[in-house]
């Protein structure tokens, strides 16, 4: 390895970091549907030439984490990488072969200098629709993977610079949306020619030489630093149990059960005791939860630890196979962060043993996917559909209380504004807030959950849901209590009817009210010790 | 135009494309959003009290600042640790005695012993860590200004970099050539430029009225009303400003997007902002001008598309009297009598005695680089393949003239 000098190692780290993000504005400029263009549902890196995730943009922590494990599995097995040539584009989908679900496609592309391979640019796309049983490809009755959709193996999309137009045309007859989709393919596309062009400005700057040192240091740093932040832990092994309330099919707990062992600078996870991987679809690869074990550990850094797969090295996680946390093809995967959120609370919950002064009570802990179908109030014989992400409250923590109603670092999405929502669908909100007495009571307290509530305005509409924590609140810790479970409503003329966290397909008429509350976080420290002026403060504000 | 205001905390990075600064309704404010039409501003946290640090192995500058108290090391105000200001000192490129027009004198030794602790941790020389240190801040500052571009899908080498603020003539040279652009303009009264600014804009107010509508013959006689509506308002704000006939102008816009985007493009509504009339003409002549902002700004767009219209704008504008520019005050004969002397610079590749001048010393002649400008409040570097001239408005244009020693970076 060649050494580099602290000034170019940085100026290259700076350049790789703006290539990221430059490709990230690639997509959003030029990408066709809402979610990729409002909730922002995609993300993009810049690997090494031997498959490292070196840096990232500033999008998701759950796809950024996973890109890398998803590049080692197709080139440990379908695609090995002395097959990836100048000009190609390697894509695929498929929860078992690396990817996440069905709607998130992975691109990758080699960039060649000086006759090897120096770098591989990559993103990530959530795609409107990929087909299988439900709008938006969240089907909650789905028990295998093929009824969530198209599946695609590793592919060369684009072979020694030619694209397989067939494979696009696979893609299209297969969407519900076929010109958004076809528009987003070619949005992700071009963002990897962003990426390699960035690349090769380094390379033309520095020489391909420098570039693979500044890569290796890079790499290196963040490992030390991360072993740094895990040294800082005493030695020891810590369990920690959450629950997945069920899985839409079964009123069955889903146990998620943590080791993790502290020793030196090494961390161990093992999820074995996981339950047993559910006929409904909310399993994980093991991928995704070596991807939500990253982002918990990586909360420990306080920030200083530049997310990469340097900082992955002193990080090991296993699972048992056929597990909940490492399913088995064909198991279903399309509403895997029910488990995914769950695994970064579990292991939270062991890492709060070992740093009881930095970890806070459980968050909300689920990315709370709701879509409405129903006819388009701007024109005639179309319907639309609404596909929208809510969020709850943090839990609280040793410092103070628990963020009301925010977006947690793990999916880190935009909510829907409602005007705009009323604009764009037949419906009239009847409240958004906080609730009040949502967050559990502690010397910190949980963060409030949210109310969302609307009346349907059409003549007919069809909602559905991919939520948790309807039965197993957000746990507090250091004696706070637990957080206020969720709540999905459905309001008709004539009755009132609770639905499960996880349905499709429910039947509105018009004036049906729907109403989901948003769970809670967790309390902090014992409820004795909260302070006269907080209790006082939460009074006033009509927050309990 | 891409502006970088490079002050004592951070810089700042504008893009003014044919004579118009760009503006957006989706800003921020201390992290906060603010969804009111603004200037649009991407700031990075690196000025010249940035805080060169040792991460890993890895010099990085920033994002935290020495601010003004302590400040820089030369401050002498309890700074120890070096910032981008020290090491532009002792690379020679700011003259301890003239800082602030000569009102703060710096410590060349407390640079130099802040730079040399450094220095020994990072096992370079200090020369090398006080390059080092500008390099990097540089190196950031350009990838601000590319990501600025990139978003609006422009391309840098199309553009003129003009510096402003204390510490932006210093850095110019190097951040250009890093971006490929060839010509910066160096305005006069940099370090002052943004008051200057505001002093000389024109009146503003901006009046919207939100209404979705579907672009169609439908939709004129509501549009009519609106713009009736927005004008008669704008007029009467311009009546209380007390703007004569001759002293106003009311500009029409439009944000529309394609139905169901959630993203709008305020898109000028040139006919109507004319004539005041709305019809099938100019209800087209806006579509037309929407599909083809939409294919600059995202590289795609579907004329057979239905076109929804957002909010209609209008910004009153009250035309204010601005003072003559100034013509270049001196020829090129003055030019060398009037160089103030010699003084070592370090540029990138070792030190080099170097010619400084004033700033009026500067005439319509293109002079070579290496060449260190000084005024009162901010100091221009120019690198070696770099020429010099002023132009008609007083400010000084710099054009890269050869791929000469590095390539024109400092």
């Amino acid at each position: 390895m060649s050494t580099i000098d602290p000034v170019r190692q940085e100026v290259i780290r700076n350049a790789l970091i703006a290539g990221a993000e430059e490709m990230n504005a690639s997509i959003w400029r030029t990408a066709r549907s809402t979610v990729v263009r409002e909730t922002l549902d995609y993300s993009t890196a810049l690997f090494d030439g031997k498959g490292r995730a070196v840096a990232q943009s500033t999008r998701i922590p759950i796809h950024l984490n996973s890109m890398s494990v998803c590049l080692e599995d197709i080139i440990a097995g379908p695609i090995p990488i002395d097959q990836w040539n100048d000009g190609d584009v390697i894509l695929t989908n498929d929860p078992y072969s690396g990817g996440q679900h069905l709607p998130d496609f992975v691109a990758f592309k080699p960039v060649f200098a000086d006759g090897r391979r120096v770098a591989i640019a990559a993103a990530i796309v959530h795609h409107v629709d990929v087909g299988g049983g439900a709008p938006g490809s969240y089907f909650a009755n789905a028990t295998e993977v093929y009824q969530e959709g198209l599946r695609l193996p590793p592919l060369k999309l684009v072979d020694g610079g030619k694209t397989n137009e067939a494979v696009i045309r696979i893609i299209r007859r297969n969407s519900r949306e076929p010109e958004k989709i076809g528009g987003d393919v070619h949005a992700q596309l071009a963002c990897l020619d962003v990426g390699a062009a960035a690349i090769n400005r380094i390379v033309t700057r520095y020489g391909a030489s420098m570039l693979e040192a500044a890569m290796d240091a890079i790499l290196d740093q963040s490992e030390q630093t991360m072993r740094k932040v895990i040294a800082n832990l005493p030695d020891g092994t810590y369990r920690f149990g959450d629950v997945v309330d069920d899985d839409g099919q079964n009123a069955v707990d889903l146990d998620v059960i943590a080791s993790v062992e502290i020793s030196g600078d090494m961390c161990r996870v093992d999820l074995s005791e996981s339950a047993d991987q559910a006929p409904g679809p909310v399993n994980c690869t093991l991928n995704m939860a070596k991807s939500a074990v990253y982002c918990a550990l990586l909360s420990l850094g306080d920030g200083a630890v530049m997310a990469n797969s340097g900082a992955y090295r002193p990080i090991e996680v296993t699972s048992r196979r056929g597990s909940i946390t490492n399913c088995s093809a064909p198991a279903p995967v399309a509403n895997r962060m029910a488990t995914g959120h769950r695994i970064v609370t579990t292991v939270l919950g062991a890492l709060a043993q070992a740093a009881p002064d930095k970890v806070p009570a459980a968050y909300y802990g689920v990315s709370y996917v709701l879509t409405l179908q129903a006819p388009d109030p701007l024109v005639a014989d179309e319907t639309r559909v609404y596909f929208e992400v809510e969020v709850g409250g943090w839990g609280g923590h040793p410092q103070g209380d628990g963020a009301d109603g925010f977006s947690c670092g793990f999916h880190n999405l935009a909510n829907s504004p409602i005007e705009m929502c009323e604009v764009l669908f037949p419906i009239t909100f009847t409240e958004y807030g906080f609730i009040a007495g949502s967050g559990g009571d502690g010397e910190h307290r949980g963060g409030l959950g949210l109310a969302r509530e609307w009346r349907l305005n059409a003549d007919w509409g069809a909602v559905s849901g991919s939520f948790e924590r309807f039965r197993h609140g957000p746990y507090g810790l250091a004696g706070g209590a637990d957080g206020a479970p969720g709540r999905f409503v459905h309001y008709s003329e004539d009755k009132t009817v609770t639905l499960p966290s996880k349905i499709s397909g429910v039947r509105l008429a018009t004036g049906d009210r729907i109403r989901l509350e948003t769970s809670g976080g967790g309390g902090w420290g014992d409820p004795a010790k909260r302070s006269d002026d907080a209790r006082r403060r939460d009074r006033n504000a009509g927050y309990v | 135009m891409v502006g970088i205001d490079m002050g004592g905390t951070s810089s700042d990075v504008s893009v003014v494309v044919d004579g118009r600064v760009g503006e957006t309704s989706e800003g921020t404010i201390d992290g906060l959003p603010v969804r009111l039409p603004m200037i649009e501003i991407r700031t990075i946290g690196a000025g010249g009290g940035s805080v060169a640090h040792l991460a890993g192995q890895a010099l990085r500058v920033g994002p935290r600042s020495a601010g003004s108290t302590p400040g820089p090391a030369c401050y002498r105000k309890g700074g120890t640790e070096p910032a981008v200001t020290d090491a532009n000192l002792f690379l020679g490129r700011i003259d301890p005695d003239a800082f602030l027009g000569g009102e703060m004198p710096l410590s060349t030794e407390a640079a130099q012993g802040a730079i040399g602790e450094l220095a020994a941790r990072l096992e370079l020389s200090s020369d090398d860590t006080a390059q080092g240190i500008v390099d990097v801040a540089n190196a950031s500052m350009a990838s601000a200004v590319r990501l600025s571009l990139f978003e609006k899908g422009a391309d840098p080498t199309d553009f003129v970099l003009a510096p402003f603020g204390g510490a932006g003539g210093l850095h110019a040279c190097a951040i250009a050539r890093e971006l490929e652009i060839d010509r910066i303009i160096f305005p006069a009264t940099a370090s002052t430029l943004s008051a200057r600014g505001i002093l000389n804009s024109d009146l503003r107010h901006d009046l919207l009225r939100s209404e979705l509508l579907l672009a169609g013959p439908d939709a004129i006689a509501a549009l009519q009303r609106i713009v009736d509506d927005l004008r008669e308002d704008a007029r009467a704000l311009l009546d209380a400003d007390g703007a004569g006939a001759d002293e106003r102008r009311i500009e029409l816009s439009v944000d529309c997007r394609y139905r169901g985007q959630a993203y709008e493009i305020m898109t000028p509504w040139v006919s109507v902002t004319e004539s005041g009339v709305v019809d099938a003409a100019s209800l087209a002549a806006l579509i037309d001008a929407f599909h083809t902002l939409h294919q600059e700004q995202y590289a795609h767009s579907a004329p057979d598309e239905a076109v929804e219209i957002v909010t209609v704008r209008a910004a009153a504008i009250g035309l204010l009297y601005r003072p003559e520019v100034r013509a270049p005050q001196s020829d090129d004969a003055e030019m060398t009598a009037r160089t103030l002397g010699k003084r070592p610079i370090r540029l990138a590749d070792g030190w080099h005695d170097t010619a400084i001048c004033h700033r009026n010393s500067i005439g319509s002649q293109p002079v070579e680089g290496p060449l260190l400008i000084e005024e009162d409040y901010s100091v221009l570097l120019i690198a070696p393949g770099w020429t010099i001239r002023a132009i008609e408005n007083g400010s000084l244009l710099a054009t890269y003239v050869s791929n000469s020693r590095n390539g024109g970076a400092a």
